[in-house]
């Protein structure tokens, strides 16, 4: 079986900022849930109630008149035995809930722990286990009523086990990918770095992240359930009379129809309302339990909040904000007219919320402008209100004109901004793995954009094939599909399009914030040249002031919605004046490490020798290894040879871009994956390559790859590096467990008795200090122990895995990209962070970066990775001041620096 | 590709196999000996080994599975335990009025299910929208069955415009063919209708908001545009996926509108042979059920292969 979701989720770049979502619905009561618990709370009271009460007794003819219509002594008429048709609705609905709980208890009972089994083992034991619930898939739950019927007689308990073993496949699947989600997890990783076991993260991690979306599978269950019951009966199949029963009340009332209608409408109703209420109810709770919905508050990252946590960034009380100026002010004196020219825009949500309060901007012909600012700010807003692409629930108010064309542009409905946009206004967007229709040759792709403006489909054609080629993409890449690209050729694909009609003005949103930093220079020039070539505007939005300082000519500082600085890039960057503009430069400009004599390993001799032959013990010693696994039948081989040593006390970087095997290395190292050749020693653990068995059974993040019972190292071995040495994710988003306390959450790695030292907290309240004194150290509130990740911004959210990493006191701190998901005015604090604990917990730091400035700033030795290999390594001021390698020399010029 | 596509077949011809061992072990092994069953426990030791000897239920089990599979494969179903009748051409003529009567339904539900989906969708922020949601999740709350009786009591008894009932074959005359698979083919629609426009609705929400259809609009295509010429067919893929299911589901589903509609299809027959003891038959009956839906999921796995080029796998 295909699983469409596996397809349609890209690899999302976690690098790239979060895209700001719009919060436009009010939090609070949800209307389908309410409904839906309404109808099944109706339910579930009728039948408790027919329990002790009915009207007349369900069962016994009483009526002297039969079939009756409604009326005031039997509400619903009655019957052709002269029954109450009330009375038996009443009790009907006792057989309906029995019939549900039970086969929604069958199916959830089996289903789900198969389903997490599924999930959690992978293999050939998963596989099996999905096979098989593929050919249960073949036999609904009412033909295996049918046939269980045919074969041990129809009745409710036929019924309730057909019904239930026909809905396992259901639970089973839904448990299985919900495991599989919450496996891929950084925080199941990080448990699994803080040697917890298999049965330690299903009850903990597992099973509370599950739970949810099995809850909703139950409701959904059971309103099918409810409906397979009902037909059941209708058929004869279902309960056998006298006891009263929906869909056989239905079935009688065929023989009067005409005559007795409500016999038929009544039942009829009962089992709609059943229905629609357990299908509301899954509904509602799926749309509360959302993950993607529920993160919306707190996915906004914003420096300000970052020290008050809890609530949205928000940009403050819409009242206080000045009043829009008239849109028919007068144009300021400005030579020359400006290409773009946005005057006081605002931008609220439909509940009033502010995004962007009085922003004013223009460029001019062939000028490109920066627009700088962090996520939250409002920049994208900017230009997606600029290019009338505002997402639902968000409007905007104010002047956008563009040059030759009349009016504003944000009084044009979308007819006519769809005439304006790629043809005089174009846009490049942020995530070139998304930004492309998966099902289109990328040729079409592009020529569609001159079609729409009139060319013909020849011309175009031949054009996206021109266009293609200029920027830079090899021949034959018109056919491709956007899936045989890679991102940085899906955005030159982007470029194309966005240039094909040789727009007025060209606004690039964050177009390289996805890209390696090689991709990004390359990137970077080409857009320049093609903009300047057709001397379009350029309006250049991003996070990062290196890269504006080398594209743009002026730049307007966004804060929160609002305008605090704009200027020549050279003045403002020279002599900022604002508050907000002077922090970011400080914190974008990261300073090379002075490097301390404590941490060298060398007292006696001059640096590099002592560094390549380090005197003090390696704690870390990797020696030639590779690391092959197969991806669809493809060797991947992820590292080729790889020898490092770090010496204890060290702060070793590991630069390197995607694909280049820094990844995977950092995995081996800590004991998460194994080498396939090669020999590696960790914290004083020899961790053998793993017999071919174990190395096949999974990718670098396989959960088999960890197990490594045969020819790896022991578990007690793996403990010891467990205790030993502790993880950094680059995502905080997903390295923290959303449904735990950042308490417990800290708490985590103590819980495992082998990985507390032996002074180390044993009981309860040790465990308590020790987690306070670990968020004190990385600069938290100690009330945070009771809070929720989401209420938390995504530094402090780093400063928790920080802290989850120290409690245990490991001697190896490793740090996978740990500030690349940052902003950049957070960056900077949790990098000095992490180096005042390394000093202060005299810690080995093994830290893996795609940026040289990061690695600059904070270790004193270096390795260049690259598709596998090291291509240099040595001291991060010699290996950064005079590379020998040609590649180590093209990563330093490519990152972007801040020229001031 | 075709390496994929033996991998499907391997796995389709897997599935049928254990499938109908399946089948066989629930309805032939577990029930006891058929002739037993057939000819009451007081018969006579000849009687029995005489009736084994005619059904071909004297040899190993494994023989006799492997027979009946064979059977299967070539078409010949069986002769009826109950009746001595020949299967094959019985259940040959009952597929065509269920397959009729599902494909004609499903036919009625896409016609209403996709432009009212989306839509409900485009609009799912305003009254319309809305509407259009609610009315169709309480059309998924109603039982087919219940929409069949209330259709009857409307057309056929009050108005008398169509027959309650029955079936006439469209060899038999077109328009009476017409006239009698209105109504059951509507009702079985119907409800259709209802729940693949829940999955219309929320497949054409999830492409709304995607960055390609941005993009899209970006090049200068209105939001109208870009769905219809970007988003629809992204849409589809996960659309195909249910009306595969769906159809699988109204084979099972027709059982019921079959019986309200005293039309003479599968259902009817497996209700028959079931109610007659006539295990054969069922069993026979079933694996015909069977194959089918997992045909058609097998089926839904290539046309996916086929609508999406991520999922062809280079060669």
């Amino acid at each position: 079986m295909t699983d469409p979701a596996a397809v349609a989720v890209g690899h999302l770049d976690p690098r790239s900022p979060v895209v700001e979502p719009v919060e436009t619905r009010r939090p609070g009561v949800h209307p389908q849930l309410v409904i839906g618990a309404v109808l099944v709370a109706l339910v579930v009271v009728t039948a408790l109630v027919s329990l002790v009460w009915t009207p007349y007794d369900p069962e016994h003819a009483g009526a002297e008149r039969l079939l009756p219509p409604p009326g005031a002594e039997h509400w619903f008429g009655t019957d052709r035995f002269g029954r109450d048709v009330f009375s038996q609705v009443m009790a009907g609905a006792q057989i309906t809930l029995l019939v549900g709980v039970v086969a929604v208890g069958i199916a959830a009972v089996v289903g789900v722990p198969l389903g997490v089994l599924a999930g959690m083992r992978g293999g050939r034991l998963g596989a099996l286990l999905m096979r098989g619930s593929d050919i249960l898939l073949a036999f609904p739950g009412l033909l295996l009523a049918i046939v269980l019927g045919a074969v041990y007689g129809a009745g409710t308990v036929t019924a309730m086990v057909a019904l239930g073993i026909g809905s396992i496949p259901a639970f089973a699947r839904v448990a299985r990918s919900g495991t599989l989600q919450v496996m891929r997890s950084d925080y199941v990783l990080a448990a699994r770095a803080a040697n917890r076991g298999e049965l330690a993260i299903a009850a903990r991690h597992v099973l509370p992240n599950i739970a949810g979306t099995v809850l909703v599978q139950c409701s959904v269950n059971f309103a099918i359930a409810v409906l397979a019951e009902a037909g059941l009966s209708f058929l004869g199949l279902g309960t056998p009379p006298p006891t009263p029963s929906w869909g056989r009340m239905l079935q009688e009332s065929q023989q009067f129809l005409g005559v007795a209608d409500h016999l038929a409408i009544v039942p009829g109703v009962a089992i709609a309302v059943a229905v629609l209420g357990f299908n509301l109810l899954g509904d509602g709770l799926r749309d509360v339990l959302d993950p993607r919905l529920s993160a919306v508050s707190s996915s906004g990252e914003d420096p300000k909040a970052a020290s008050q946590t809890g609530s949205a960034p928000q940009v403050g009380p819409a009242e206080t904000w000045p009043a829009p100026v008239d849109k028919a002010a007068p144009r300021e004196a400005q030579e020359p007219t400006p290409a773009l020219d946005v005057r006081h825009l605002s931008v609220r949500t439909d509940i009033g919320r502010a995004l962007l309060a009085d922003v004013t901007l223009s460029v001019a012909p062939g000028e490109r402008v920066g627009l700088i600012g962090e996520s939250g700010s409002g920049k994208t807003m900017t230009a997606l209100a600029a290019l009338g692409l505002l997402p639902d629930g968000v409007r905007a108010t104010g002047h956008v004109g563009l040059a030759g064309v009349p009016g504003n542009l944000l009084d044009r409905g979308e007819r006519g901004m769809a005439g304006l946009r790629g043809e005089a206004l174009s846009m490049v967007f942020q995530e070139p793995m998304t930004a492309l229709n998966p099902l289109m040759r990328v040729g079409r792709q592009v020529a569609e954009t001159m079609t729409l403006h009139g060319a013909t489909r020849g011309t175009a054609t031949e054009r996206a094939a021109e266009l293609l080629a200029e920027v830079g993409l090899p021949d034959g890449a018109a056919r491709r599909y956007p899936h045989e690209l890679s991102g940085g050729q899906r955005q030159r694909v982007v470029l194309a399009m966005a240039l094909a009609n040789d727009p007025a003005v060209l606004v690039a949103d964050e177009p390289t914030t996805a890209l390696d930093v090689t991709v990004q220079r390359q990137m970077l020039d080409l857009m320049v040249r093609l903009v300047r070539d057709r001397g379009a505007g350029l309006l250049f939005i991003t996070h990062d002031l290196a890269v504006v300082s080398q594209v743009c000519e002026r730049v307007v500082v966004l804060l929160d919605g609002v305008v605090v600085e704009e200027g020549p890039v050279a003045e403002v960057f020279a002599d900022p004046q604002h508050d907000y503009t002077k922090r970011l430069l400080a914190a974008s400009t990261l300073e090379p490490r002075v490097a301390p004599p404590r941490a060298e390993p060398s007292l006696a001799g001059p640096v590099e020798t002592a560094l390549a032959t380090p005197i003090a013990p390696a704690l870390l010693r990797v020696e030639d290894v590779t690391r092959t696994y197969r991806s669809r039948g493809q060797a991947v081989h992820a590292l080729q040879g790889v020898s490092l040593e770090v010496a204890e006390g060290q702060r070793f970087g590991i630069v390197g871009e995607s694909g280049s095997g820094k990844s995977t290395l950092l995995r081996i190292v800590a004991g998460l994956d194994h080498a396939t050749s090669g020999r590696v020693v960790s914290a004083g653990v020899d961790l053998n390559p793993a017999s071919d068995a174990v190395r096949d059974a999974g990718g670098p993040r396989g959960t088999r790859g960890v197990r490594g019972t045969r020819g790896g190292p022991t578990s007690a071995e793996l403990g010891d590096l467990r205790a030993a040495l502790q993880l950094v994710f680059q995502d905080p988003y997903g390295s923290l467990d959303p449904r735990m306390t950042v308490g417990d959450i800290v708490a985590e790695p103590l819980l495992n008795p082998a990985n507390v030292r032996d002074a180390g907290p044993r009981t309860a309240s040790a465990r308590r200090d020790a987690v306070r004194e670990m968020l004190d150290a990385v600069g938290l509130p100690l009330d945070a122990t009771e809070r929720y990740p989401h209420q938390f911004s995504g530094g402090q959210r780093q400063r928790i895995a920080i802290a989850r990493a120290l409690v245990c006191r490991p001697r190896i701190l490793v740090a996978d990209e740990p500030v690349s998901a940052l902003d950049v005015s957070v960056r900077r604090q949790v990098l000095d962070l992490l180096a005042s604990l390394a000093d202060e917990y005299a810690l080995t730091l093994l830290l893996v970066s795609h940026d040289l400035g990061v690695v600059r700033h904070v270790c004193d030795h270096v390795a260049v990775m690259r598709d596998g290999r090291i291509v240099e390594q040595g001291p991060t001021a010699q290996v950064y001041d005079t590379p020998q390698h040609e590649y180590t020399r093209r990563l330093r010029d490519a990152t972007p620096l801040l020229v001031r | 590709m075709a390496r994929q596509l033996a991998s499907h077949l391997a796995q389709l011809v897997a599935t049928l196999l254990v499938a109908t061992a399946a089948i066989f072990v629930l309805l032939r092994v577990l029930p006891g000996d058929p002739a037993v069953v057939a000819l009451g426990i007081e018969a006579s030791p000849e009687a029995l080994a005489a009736w084994r000897a005619e059904h071909g239920t004297d040899g190993p089990l494994v023989a006799q599975y492997l027979e009946w599979v064979g059977g299967l494969l070539t078409g010949d179903l069986g002769t009826s335990y109950v009746t001595s009748q020949d299967l094959t051409p019985l259940v040959a003529d009952r597929v065509q009025v269920t397959g009729i009567l599902v494909l004609l339904g499903m036919l009625i539900a896409l016609v209403v299910a996709v432009p009212v989906g989306t839509l409900a969708a485009v609009w799912h922020r305003n009254a319309g929208g809305v509407t259009l949601s609610a009315v169709s999740q309480v059309g998924v709350a109603v039982p087919n069955f219940l929409v069949g009786v209330l259709l009857v009591a409307l057309f056929a008894v009050r108005l008398g415009w169509l027959p309650s009932g029955g079936w006439v074959a469209p060899v038999e005359g077109l328009g009476e063919f017409w006239r009698h698979v209105l109504l059951p083919a509507l009702a079985l629609g119907s409800v259709q209708a209802a729940i693949i426009t829940r999955y219309v609705r929320s497949a054409v929400l999830e492409i709304m908001r995607e960055d390609f259809l941005r993009t899209a609009r970006a090049k200068g295509l209105t939001f109208t545009g870009a769905l219809v010429r970007h988003g629809l067919r992204n849409a589809g893929v996960p659309i195909v996926t249910v009306v595969g299911v769906q159809i699988a589901s109204m084979l099972i589903g027709a059982v019921v509108i079959e019986r309200v509609f005293a039309v003479p299809g599968l259902g009817s027959l497996l209700l028959d042979s079931v109610g007659n003891r006539d295990l054969l038959a069922v069993q026979s009956i079933v694996a015909v059920l069977v194959v089918l839906v997992v045909l058609l999921n097998f089926l839904v796995d290539l046309a996916y292969t086929l609508l999406d080029p991520r999922l062809r796998r280079a060669s």
